[in-house]
């Protein structure tokens, strides 16, 4: 399964937003990737329009989710 | 007077606009950006000098060799190195680590040899000395750093022995700014007969480096990181033990003669420089030494040092900022890492960006054994060059401090 298709299944699996480090968990437990490389996925997936980030004021976070 | 708001006149990315905003560029550690003069001697090469070198009679050959070699000597003359002989032009700072690692070391180490690394190296200069431990069954010890992230100087003494045959250490730390006494810890390797590399990428490019002066065996420096292209890096190594050393590349341009079962090289440093070679990024690699020269390499340091007191004495007034390395001005280069509490250092990264166009970077910065060292997973990473100003500094703050404020 491809690193993309990982990020989409797990923030569908969750079904509420992510923080950035919790994509980072779930991705590191199924893939042997450079922890560095999954947010540079995880902008790219957003420019494509496939997944989106809203910063959270309150936890001073990204939250990842499908549109 | 060193007029950093002159010097970023050169600099055209700077007039680019993203969002309607200006960028501030802080993440100088990984790549620098380039001046019109290194971009006009590029261009200009391609369009009035470009041939191969060293094979062509005619006239557009000869210039481009007299061109190719006259940066080996600009560079060898930036860091004192007894001529162009001394001076390999390689990819990058890996290249030139390996180039030790597989024509060096892969044919004087053996069984129980001892190389010694510290913690806060940078993967280049600890990977290749894992595939060498294996092949060569050879031991890698590491030296610890301090509450401070200096180095633990006495580690050195108790660690190394007879055994000891290298010492690989960074001049200055790619994650928390150290810059390390090389030449103390040269010293030292040389009363126990073992060989000495010096990782340049991070000193070599901001303040006078000059491989006399700190006695070292290699240096390794990458020009990309030096207002040169990408694609040009260096190894400069004394004479006597580049002439010992055999090939790491065999191919056209590094040979005298050639016979069906055997081979003779060619000089220094060509020995090394098989292949047609980056002719053009060597040929602006020279033109980046010149820049800096021109602005001369101590009045870098200490402007250098001017701007990250500037950054370093705001950064540590914002709440819930933690910067890493040492404290004090003089031990340290222009590199910050810090994390903001409770803020994850890509989430820092990202905002700063869509925010404020501020570049820095966010991860393990390629050192790994630090990271785990210091019990994190990354950091945030601003970092400072000859064209950046306090106003940079200013935004950066103001940018940390919202994000600190926000919600």
């Amino acid at each position: 399964m491809k690193i993309d298709d990982v990020i989409i299944e797990a923030l569908r699996e969750a079904g509420r937003p992510l923080t950035t480090a919790e994509v980072a968990d779930i991705v590191l437990a199924k893939k042997e990737i450079c922890l560095d490389e999954i947010p540079l996925y995880l902008n790219r997936l957003e420019k494509t329009g496939l997944i989106v980030k809203k910063f959270d004021t309150k936890t001073k976070t990204y939250l990842w989710s499908l549109p | 007077m060193f007029n950093p708001y002159r010097v970023r006149d050169d600099f055209p990315i700077f007039k680019r606009r993203i969002r309607g905003k200006p960028i501030i560029y802080l993440d100088s550690t990984a790549t620098s950006q380039k001046p019109i003069q290194v971009i006009e001697a590029l261009s200009k090469f391609y369009m009035e000098s470009y041939a191969n070198i060293h094979r062509g009679l005619y006239d557009l050959s000869q210039e481009a060799s007299e061109m190719y070699e006259e940066a080996h000597v600009k560079v060898a003359k930036l860091i004192n190195a007894d001529g162009m002989e001394e001076v390999v032009f390689v990819r990058n700072t890996t290249e030139a680590i390996n180039l030790v690692a597989y024509s060096w070391a892969l044919n004087n180490l053996n069984q129980d040899d001892e190389i010694l690394l510290t913690i806060m190296e940078h993967h280049s200069n600890i990977v290749p000395w894992q595939l060498i431990a294996k092949k060569r069954n050879v031991k890698l010890k590491y030296v610890d750093i301090d509450d401070d992230g200096r180095l633990k100087i006495q580690e050195f003494e108790e660690k190394i022995s007879s055994k000891t045959r290298l010492i690989a250490v960074t001049h200055v730390s790619n994650v928390l700014g150290t810059v390390n006494d090389v030449k103390r810890i040269g010293k030292l390797a040389h009363e126990v007969n073992a060989f000495f590399l010096v990782d340049g990428a991070q000193s070599v490019p901001h303040m006078p480096v000059n491989v006399k002066d700190i006695d070292c065996d290699f240096l390794a420096f990458s020009g990309h990181k030096m207002l040169a292209p990408t694609g040009i890096g260096v190894l400069y190594a004394r004479k006597d033990i580049l002439s010992e050393m055999d090939p790491f590349m065999g191919g056209g341009d590094m040979i005298s003669d050639v016979d069906l079962y055997e081979s003779k090289w060619a000089g220094l440093p060509w020995k090394f420089e098989a292949g047609t070679s980056s002719i053009a990024d060597g040929i602006a690699l020279g033109v980046a030494v010149d820049y800096l020269m021109k602005l001369g390499m101590e009045n870098i340091h200490q402007y250098e040092k001017e701007i990250t007191r500037y950054a370093l004495n705001n950064l540590l007034t914002i709440d819930g900022v933690e910067v890493y390395g040492p404290k004090d001005i003089e031990a340290r280069s222009g590199i910050l890492s810090f994390n903001v509490k409770n803020i994850n250092h890509h989430d820092v990264a990202n905002y700063l960006s869509e925010n404020y166009n501020i570049c820095i970077r966010s991860g393990h910065h390629c050192a790994l054994p630090l990271m785990k060292r210091l019990g994190l997973k990354g950091t945030a990473r601003a970092s400072f060059y000859i064209y950046n100003v306090k106003e940079d500094v200013d935004i950066l703050c103001e940018a940390i401090s919202n994000l600190v404020r926000s919600g």
